[in-house]
């Protein structure tokens, strides 16, 4: 348990920060730009009424956006850019400690095997991502309930997992970079890289808009538009990520377990 | 001559990486674009929406989307976000990689001066900067080139490789500002980033609200408005302001990397 509970108190303050900056983003979307939206909602029906139907559907126009389940949808692009960003960050500190510190003869030397050290590593990450997402998803229900919207709470909560699963995904991604990188110089520099990887991703799969195009956009795995809406996830999406999510991190723990120090 | 060549060396793969994330980005992104032909005209919309409502619709930059220039300018927005983090990437690089791979011993015991070897390094990520923008100008041909142009104007291509190279040389010398001035290693790529990651929401609250204009000014993807680059434009005074913010900055960071101690 050493390893566990010595990576929880060094990441623990990193948690709370990005946890607080996550809270901060669904409140400065949904509390203070939400009601400014709704009330221009109003001003643009008029202006729509005189634009011809297929027009509009071009646009991606539809009724679902213009509700506070389609804006918090909007919203979670960012939202994800930001839970990634931190699950890439702790995801690095943990993982990548002892090669950034140059003391992985420490750790290697001691008595407990690989196997044991990496649960203990990975089990530290989940605990974090698990932490911030429970305070994440009470926090999203509270905004929801606080804007009156009570028959949404259950679809929210449910939108509100996607940014857990997306989070989970980049996790085991960055497990497979850190213990193949030779070097990991920065850490920001390479959760920055990660998460706008899959923001520009998820960007170019709504631009494009081929089928193909989504499976190579993990942030569009978890759709938070199809849950607030039809409060379910696309079957094939879920199923990709976790095949994916699984081989990663197989092939991850493999290499952790039998890799030589390279110094 | 040797720690040029020894750093253009060091980059050289990176280079390489950053540019396959470039290249996918502008020719994949093109694939897609079709005219829409006809029908009313989507000028309107902007000056009847307001802003909040068109950056939900993903058009935040107020351009017209549905013509070749609108369409080419949604990806410039991704590669400005490419630049920038490739900048940062240089900027802090240049100064701090030696010291985080604790080489610097070795380095700064050379018979140069600090600010000589500073120099050199700074100058190799400046050009790899300058050359990762010029990429911008083939690549951006390439993906026009895989839909019909029917002949328009692209010559916002060329106007938006400078904005480009302004946009990334401020965070280039926002980099290795950090770098130099802040004691551990690694926390000028945290502060560097931390800054980008500012501007970056400054740059959609800019996009929603008509009251947050002065935003602008911290907000990197929208010193150069798409508006701007489409019509052949720099703005005179962000692309002063670029090469002046990037002047003061190196020159801070290095009267700072002169002096400072380097021992942990």
């Amino acid at each position: 348990m050493n390893i566990f509970n010595f990576e929880l108190k060094r990441s623990f303050f990193s948690m709370v920060g990005w946890t607080v900056g996550m809270l901060a983003c669904v409140s400065v979307f949904m509390q203070g730009m939400f009601p400014i939206y709704s009330d221009s909602i109003d001003q643009i029906m008029i202006v729509m009424q005189s634009f011809p139907k297929e027009f509009l559907a071009a646009f991606g126009f539809s009724k679902e956006m213009f509700s506070f389940a389609g804006f918090y949808a909007f919203s979670f692009t960012y939202l994800t850019l930001l839970g990634v960003m931190f699950s890439c960050t702790v995801t690095l500190q943990i993982f990548a400690r002892e090669k950034r510190s140059h003391s992985q003869e420490f750790l290697y030397a001691k008595p407990v095997t690989r196997q044991k050290m990496f649960a203990e590593k990975l089990a530290a990450v989940l605990v974090l991502l698990v932490v911030s997402n429970l305070v994440l998803v009470g926090w999203s229900v509270m905004v929801t309930i606080m804007a009156g919207e009570n028959d949404l709470v259950g679809k929210i909560a449910l939108a509100s997992i996607s940014v857990f699963c997306t989070e989970l995904l980049f996790m085991a991604f960055v497990i497979l970079y850190s213990v193949h990188a030779r070097k990991v110089r920065t850490i920001s520099g390479a959760a920055m890289a990660f998460a706008f990887a899959g923001f520009i991703l998820s960007a170019l799969s709504t631009l494009i808009d081929k089928v193909e195009m989504r499976y190579i956009a993990p942030f569009k795995y978890f759709d938070p538009f199809q849950a607030v809406i039809n409060g379910t996830y696309e079957a094939q999406y879920v199923i990709t990520a976790a095949v994916l999510f699984v081989a990663v991190m197989v092939v991850a723990a493999r290499r952790y377990f039998n890799k030589d120090i390279r110094l | 001559m040797n720690i040029v060549m020894k750093e253009i060396r060091f980059g050289l793969k990176t280079f390489l990486f950053w540019l396959l994330g470039m290249s996918f980005l502008l020719v994949a992104g093109m694939t897609k674009y079709t005219a829409i032909e006809g029908g009313a005209d989507i000028t309107v919309i902007f000056d009847k929406f307001p802003k909040i409502i068109l950056a939900v619709m993903g058009m935040g930059g107020g351009v017209d989307i549905t013509t070749i220039g609108g369409y080419y300018s949604v990806l410039m927005y991704y590669s400005f976000i490419v630049v920038i983090l490739y900048a940062v990437h240089l900027g802090t690089s240049a100064v701090n990689r030696e010291l985080i791979d604790k080489t610097y011993e070795f380095v700064f015991t050379k018979p140069r001066t600090r600010s000589y070897i500073l120099m050199r390094k700074v100058m190799v990520g400046a050009g790899y900067l300058l050359v990762f923008c010029l990429m911008n100008i083939p690549l951006s041909f390439l993906g026009l080139s895989i839909i019909s142009t029917r002949g328009e104007d692209t010559g916002f291509v060329y106007t938006n490789t400078v904005a480009l190279f302004f946009a990334g040389l401020v965070f280039f010398a926002l980099g290795v500002f950090w770098s130099a001035i802040l004691k551990k290693p690694e926390r000028g790529a945290t502060a560097t980033n931390l800054c980008f990651l500012v501007g970056f929401i400054a740059g959609i609250i800019y996009d929603m609200y008509d009251q947050a204009s002065a935003l602008q000014v911290i907000a990197p993807l929208r010193f150069f408005t798409p508006q701007d680059i489409l019509a052949g434009k720099i703005d005179p005074v962000f692309a002063v302001g670029c090469l002046l913010a990037a002047a003061i900055l190196l020159f801070f960071g290095f009267r700072q990397f002169e002096r400072r101690d380097f021992t942990e």
